[in-house]
């Protein structure tokens, strides 16, 4: 496609793309997908942020969903999924190149790492410092990136204090 | 004592001009996020003690693991700020601050899981987001854009704002605007009048005494509610807090349709312990 035929392309309305209803997207980092509809369930694998997945039903605050990718049929907390609407949208968006999408873009952009990065570099070196020190606590405590572990330890402090599964009150 | 307690007590804070629905993406959020967070670190330190963020990571994961959100961009994250003001608040995304003061004030951990639960009701809600566009409205950035769709929430109000400015500004615009966040949450409460409103704040004690009781969780509501009756009943520090009025009627209102657990004595140790760990 050459220069021109491209740019006409952007300024041409499109058409909305149809979408499955039952499309999703992975749109945080930390999910997991488990083995069962409560976050004590064992975990399967970690999910991926953008991971595509069809919704095969819901039970609770959980999805069951089948991984694109790969043969995969896992739960996933219904909060970790967003409906494919939105990057579709801002991907139609981005190719249309209206000036509000433009726009939209261009604000959004703003809210990422090189954001941070600028204001950073404007914030001396305390700001700097505690950058570094917000990098080091999301590292602790440590067994928080280790699913099977956290579940673990998790149900520990619940059976010690009488909570959850192990409360008396149900 | 000097009790700054913006979330627990509430900021009066204008209504939203628009829609009010928060719509950043999840990384958005995540990076506005983390501008408060260090804002919050670089004003007030944490107190790095492993053990403390272990106990406050664990009642605060069993609470958001059953809440309405119990995902985000880069999961929950629970700290303590080293500071003898008594004092909780909750950034965008899950970061969630308790100070040195606070826990001190405290008198077991069904207490501290009532006021996570309270920080975790606001993230959940994203009445962080909802502060942040009020920031950005009342700090000028927003001046005289009536936003291109009336249904538009914070994405839109910031689309306004480039709609008057030219694209090369962007970055600055957006620096303005986190700028501003920061200040709604950390310091620059007067200046801005901003915060979450009355009704947020009851939204969130609501919802608090709704995740400690579920089955899930199983703590006490009633600690929560005493701990708030203790609370100075005038405005903070800062001038821009509502007082306590109402607020126990509601939480009773709340607490009486829940199955209340009762307070268990091993919880109790247990929180003492940490609560030894901070010193005096």
């Amino acid at each position: 496609m050459n220069v021109g035929v491209l740019f006409l392309a952007l300024l041409l309305p499109q058409e909305p793309q149809q979408s499955d209803p039952a499309a999703r997207k992975v749109n945080v980092t930390k999910a997991w997908y488990l083995k069962g509809p409560k976050w004590s369930a064992d975990p399967v694998e970690k999910a991926e942020e953008g991971d595509e997945v069809t919704l095969l039903g819901t039970e609770g605050k959980y999805s069951k969903v089948r991984l694109k990718k790969k043969d995969l049929t896992a739960w996933i907390d219904s909060t970790a999924l967003v409906t494919p609407d939105k990057f579709l949208r801002s991907d139609t968006d981005e190719k249309v190149g209206t000036k509000a999408s433009a726009q939209a873009m261009e604000a959004q952009r703003g809210i990422d790492e090189n954001m941070e990065r600028e204001y950073r570099s404007q914030g001396g070196a305390a700001r700097e410092q505690s950058f570094k020190d917000l990098d080091a606590w999301m590292l602790r405590p440590s067994y928080t990136s280790d699913r099977a572990k956290l579940v673990a330890r998790l149900k520990e402090f619940q059976k010690e204090g009488k909570l959850g599964e192990y409360s008396p009150v149900k | 004592m000097r009790a700054s307690i913006f979330v627990l007590l509430g900021l009066a804070a204008p209504a939203l001009g628009c829609g009010g629905s928060a719509t950043l993406t999840e990384k958005q959020e995540y990076f506005m996020a983390r501008g408060v967070a260090a804002l919050a670190i670089e004003k007030d330190h944490l107190w790095a003690d492993e053990k403390v963020e272990e106990y406050l990571t664990l009642v605060g994961l069993g609470i958001a693991f059953e809440s309405d959100r119990p995902e985000t961009y880069q999961g929950y994250h629970f700290a303590v700020l080293n500071t003898d003001d008594v004092n909780a608040f909750a950034a965008p995304s899950g970061f969630i601050f308790v100070t040195k003061g606070a826990l001190r004030s405290m008198n077991n951990e069904d207490e501290l899981a009532g006021v996570l639960a309270h920080e975790i009701a606001h993230v959940s809600l994203r009445h962080p987001e909802l502060a942040a566009s009020r920031a950005a409205t009342d700090s000028g950035l927003m001046e005289g854009v009536k936003i291109l769709n009336g249904a538009a929430g914070f994405g839109s109000l910031v689309l306004g704002a480039m709609g008057k400015r030219e694209a090369a500004d962007s970055l600055k615009v957006a620096k303005e605007y986190v700028g501003a966040y920061g200040k709604s949450l950390v310091e620059g409460l007067a200046k801005y009048k901003l915060g979450y409103s009355r009704n947020e704040e009851l939204a969130a004690d609501q919802k608090a005494v709704d995740f400690v009781t579920r089955s899930g969780v199983g703590y006490d509501p009633n600690a929560f509610r005493a701990f708030v009756s203790r609370l100075p009943s005038k405005a903070d520090s800062y001038g821009t807090h509502p007082g306590l009025e109402g607020r126990l009627e509601k939480l009773d209102e709340e607490i009486k349709k829940k199955k209340s657990a009762p307070l268990d004595p091993a919880r109790t140790q247990r929180f003492l312990a940490m609560k030894a760990g901070l010193g005096q």
